[in-house]
């Protein structure tokens, strides 16, 4: 809550906003080709029916492409093992009374692996847009002209941090479940920021 | 795998293809968005439109236009007329890009002159609009129709515990605790609770005391419901519009980060000089108790108001919110007043 209220005292009102999150997508724009990112080859893919304010249903599709894995002891003395990816996440959800979501994420997870199959995981998708939908809606102009908007809705800069935990498939280790909480912060959003908290439940499944 | 994709995709498509009902009966259940001035706004429709008569309402501060949709809202007045709940610039699921704006009142008041032409452009210039506001709403409302030629597209202006005087706010909530609380002891009603509100309230000095004022307000709310002197108005349903059909973190980060009242309190934003400049059939309407905005305020007002055409009616087992705590006599004066305007 405080970097909230130290960014709404530095960055809203005032066109630095804006300017400072085009730039950051300039910059991500430019740096991503020549990551590492775009060259990691996807092995698994996740579906999740995702709950925008818990049961504004959706449904989430993410692409995960696993690195080379660390492995740690943990307090007990087991070892557990520690699995980094990139991801790729596109999402929507209905807020039926409101309005429509579709979201696109990429950034990169971690997961904290035990020896009895469960699994934490935390995600930071520091690139991310958003595009709202919205019912009918007519603009009305400075001179009272009104007009019918097309596609109506707004695009938002949307980067995304997950929590979550899950556990793999005994019968197949390439399988698993899944629960997490998710945030999206949209910005700019009317003078600042507007964070949407999501649950998401669902199971990966590996890609051949 | 391929049943589990058969599964999300039947989900995707019965969610894509969910839309606003609209019965052919003139029953009418309608989300539509204005765009103005860089906000998106929704306002929800609800009611009968076979009545060709608009209510729109302008919530309070740190509200939502749903918070109104229930009881008497969903069972009287959506039957004989079409009820606007709008959600205003910065607040509850308004969205949009837009710089904090220099006169944030004048900017917002515009929206709703926006929304006004809106309805008359989709429903027909033969319809009846009548503006609704409460509390932070009421002034909105006020400033609303002082804007030029806005009066002319409407039939009627219904004020609900509308604070239309910051300056003066803070003297008239002193002045009502201390007046409720003389009545309460007089009814040997709580004494000494009430007569440690009244001494502190004599304590505090309106100039610079407003956030203890504010909180003995507070307090002297909560006493005048345990005094069961006026019900309490927190329903079930009222707890379904604020966490299922509305979305409770847009509603209360919008509030958090977008605080109009603060804006017409650092200006010192008063009405009272320009009432004289309405002229339209105007209903005020004021509880008691209301330690908020005080019932004193409201007739300050409404002496100020230029409508021959006026009515105050005054609640007496209510505080903030005549139409959840008194939503009988507050339908039927509505109602009444409609009627004989539309």
């Amino acid at each position: 809550m405080l970097i909230f209220v130290f960014m709404k005292r530095y960055f809203s009102s005032s066109p630095i906003s804006h300017g400072f999150i085009y730039v950051l997508l300039l910059c991500a724009a430019c740096a991503l080709p020549r990551s590492s990112f775009c060259q990691s080859r996807p092995s698994g893919l996740e579906l999740a029916y995702l709950g925008n304010n818990i049961w504004n249903p959706g449904l989430k599709i993410s692409l995960n492409a696993e690195l080379p894995p660390d492995s740690l002891k943990t307090a007990k003395g087991n070892r557990k093992s520690l699995q980094k990816s990139h991801r790729l996440d596109v999402g929507f959800f209905a807020d039926p009374g409101a309005y429509r979501g579709l979201f696109v994420n990429a950034g990169w997870q971690r997961k904290a692996i035990y020896p009895n199959r469960y699994f934490i995981s935390w995600t930071a998708n520091p690139l991310g847009l958003f595009r709202s939908f919205l019912h009918d809606t007519y603009a009305v102009s400075p001179a009272g002209e009104i007009s019918r908007v097309f596609l109506p809705g707004r695009l938002y800069f949307a980067p995304s941090f997950q929590a979550g935990l899950g556990r793999i498939s005994k019968k197949d280790p390439g399988r698993s479940y899944f629960a997490r909480l998710n945030m999206i912060i949209l910005m700019p959003y009317n003078t600042f920021v507007m964070p949407l908290l999501q649950v998401e439940v669902g199971c990966a499944f590996p890609l051949k | 795998m391929k049943n589990s994709l058969r599964i999300w995709i039947a989900c995707l498509a019965g969610i894509l293809l969910s839309c606003n009902p609209e019965s052919p009966s003139g029953e009418i259940h309608k989300t539509l968005y204005l765009r103005h001035a860089g906000a998106d706004m929704p306002a929800y429709l609800h009611g009968n439109a076979d009545s060709k008569t608009f209510l729109v309402v302008l919530h309070g501060a740190g509200s939502f236009g749903l918070a109104f949709r229930d009881g008497m809202f969903i069972s009287d007045l959506e039957e004989n007329y079409v009820v606007v709940y709008f959600d205003q610039r910065g607040q509850s699921m308004a969205q949009g890009h837009y710089n904090t704006p220099e006169d944030l009142i004048d900017l917002m008041a515009s929206d709703v002159e926006a929304l006004l032409k809106l309805l008359k452009h989709t429903y027909g210039e033969d319809i009846s609009l009548f503006l609704m506001g409460h509390s932070w709403g009421g002034l909105l409302s006020g400033a609303t129709l002082l804007r030029p030629g806005v009066q002319a597209s409407l039939k009627g202006w219904i004020n609900v515990s509308g604070l239309m005087d910051l300056p003066g706010a803070s003297l008239a909530r002193k002045d009502i605790i201390q007046t409720i609380a003389e009545e309460q002891i007089a009814l040997d009603i709580s004494v000494e609770a009430w007569q440690q509100i009244r001494d502190e309230a004599i304590g505090l000095n309106p100039e610079s005391d407003d956030t203890e004022i504010l909180k003995l307000a507070a307090r002297s709310m909560s006493q005048l419901i345990a005094d069961e002197t006026v019900r309490r108005t927190v329903s079930s349903e009222k707890l379904y519009r604020a966490l299922i059909d509305n979305n409770p973190v847009n509603w209360q980060v919008s509030w958090f980060f977008n605080q109009p009242v603060a804006y017409a309190k650092e200006v010192d934003y008063s009405l009272l000089g320009s009432l004289s400049q309405i002229s339209l059939p105007s209903l005020f309407m004021y509880g008691k108790y209301d330690v908020s905005v005080p019932v004193t305020a409201g007739e300050l007002a409404y002496l100020n108001l230029g409508s021959q055409e006026r009515k105050f009616v005054r609640f007496d087992a209510s505080i903030h919110h005549p139409h959840d705590t008194e939503p009988i006599k507050f339908s039927e004066e509505l109602r009444l007043f409609i009627n004989s305007y539309r």
